[in-house]
């Protein structure tokens, strides 16, 4: 069953769009997404007056509670925590700020959310918080990340260069941190399907509907379900054992 | 109004899958399946407003795909390529549009000589091959199938069970 699905997820891996196919489409809908949905009311066309409406917004909700001055501050405020979500309702209202803005200072934002999720996972780690809220964060560094490759590919393709090199330094380093952890966890993949023993091999059957070919991908949850219990536990076990290798190669490369 | 993060997920949610199926139904040309990709997302876009939520976004972009395909197909008016004058009339219970799925399968075999995966695909019956090739090949899942072929989700994980099963003793 093993070398069966194996076979299929190295077929699918060979079929995949170019990424400089994926991002030049991107590019092309965006522009047709302005075209016809942007909105026509007047005082959003001004964007001095629509930036600041949404800035004093901010600056009411964040200034008017302390709560959420702490909140959006703490680096205590972590996945699971109470305050948690109002953390995350700023950071929302911030990015829809800076979504308008130059792909300079959305590359700037993303990179700082990247490094506000890690530092809140050293934390987490630090406070022994169950792997599933590790997970969720890294998920949430995984896409963040996926959001300042398109910028970076905005950025490149912009006719102005980017005047400041610390951030260009910046965003290759993480992009290349990036890389590197899809190499990683893609070779983990290939080793251990070809090293699967045959009890493994029993195991599988067992668990039909698991599929460890794939890339995590949002819209294929509700189609799998989990075999046994066993089968749950050992994968809770090596999502573990990934985090930790993951966080490991990820203070490695940021060391180098 | 659309919202364009909306638009942004289901376009990372359904690129991949989408350029498969194509790719896999234009036997392997890369520029026209971009092409065509490219195509299938912007009608998408156009429509994104007025689709129904209720169904599957992927089983709705396939939709489209498949009807794209079908008008590049005849308006080109290629009948070399016309996927069913290459199957023959042998195949029971199988649709003449969904004819094409044979075709590439056969190009696909052709092609791969390194490895006998197509061959022994082809030995599976017509609906058993096509839900392992859209799960495990295109990348749906079994929810997205079942609304694509009109039969329920845990009918599609079944046949898919006892189809891999199948390719193994084949293999």
């Amino acid at each position: 069953m093993k070398l069966v699905n194996y076979k299929l997820w190295k077929e699918k891996k060979a079929i995949e769009p170019s990424r400089a196919f994926r991002s030049a489409l991107w590019k092309k809908l965006d522009s047709a997404w302005q075209d016809a949905y942007q909105p026509r009311v007047f005082w959003y066309q001004m964007p001095v007056l629509r930036y600041s409406m949404v800035a004093l917004a901010v600056l009411i909700v964040v200034g008017s509670s302390g709560v959420g001055a702490y909140a959006y501050n703490s680096l205590e405020v972590t996945e699971g925590t109470r305050l948690y979500g109002i953390k995350r309702a700023i950071e929302r209202v911030e990015e829809k700020v800076v979504e308008r803005r130059k792909p300079e200072v959305q590359a700037r934002f993303y990179l700082k959310q990247i490094e506000r999720r890690e530092a809140e996972e050293k934390v987490m780690v630090k406070r022994g918080r169950v792997a599933e809220q590790i997970q969720k964060v890294e998920e949430k560094i995984e896409r963040t990340e996926k959001r300042l490759e398109m910028i970076n590919v905005k950025l490149d393709e912009t006719s102005e260069k980017i005047k400041d090199d610390v951030l260009k330094e910046r965003i290759d380093k993480r992009l290349e941190i990036m890389e590197i952890k899809r190499e990683k966890l893609k070779n983990k993949e290939i080793n251990r399907v070809k090293s699967a023993s045959p009890a493994d091999h029993a195991a599988s059957n067992l668990n039909l509907n698991q599929e460890p070919y794939e890339e995590s991908n949002t819209s294929t949850g509700t189609g799998d379900v989990v075999g046994d219990n066993d089968a749950g536990a050992g994968r809770e076990t090596r999502r573990q054992g990934e985090t930790k290798e993951r966080r490991a190669s990820d203070t490695d490369a940021d060391t180098e | 109004m659309v919202r364009k993060k909306e638009f942004e997920k289901f376009y990372q949610d359904n690129i991949d899958k989408i350029y498969r199926f194509v790719f896999f139904r234009v036997n392997k040309d890369k520029e026209l399946a971009e092409d065509l990709v490219s195509e299938i997302f912007m009608k998408a876009l156009e429509h994104f407003e007025s689709y129904d939520k209720k169904i599957s976004a992927s089983a709705w972009l396939y939709t489209i795909a498949k009807n794209h395909i079908a008008n590049h197909w005849r308006d080109k008016k290629d009948v070399e390529s016309l996927p069913e004058l290459d199957v023959s009339d042998d195949e029971d219970g199988v649709g003449l549009e969904d004819r094409w799925f044979n075709t590439a399968m056969a190009k696909f075999k052709q092609a791969s000589d390194k490895s006998m995966l197509y061959d022994v695909l082809s030995k599976l019956d017509f609906e058993d091959r096509q839900i392992v090739t859209f799960h495990y090949l295109f990348g749906y899942n079994y929810s997205e199938i079942g609304q694509m072929i009109g039969k329920g989700e845990s009918a599609i994980k079944v046949a898919a069970h006892r189809a891999i099963k199948k390719l193994k003793k084949l293999l």
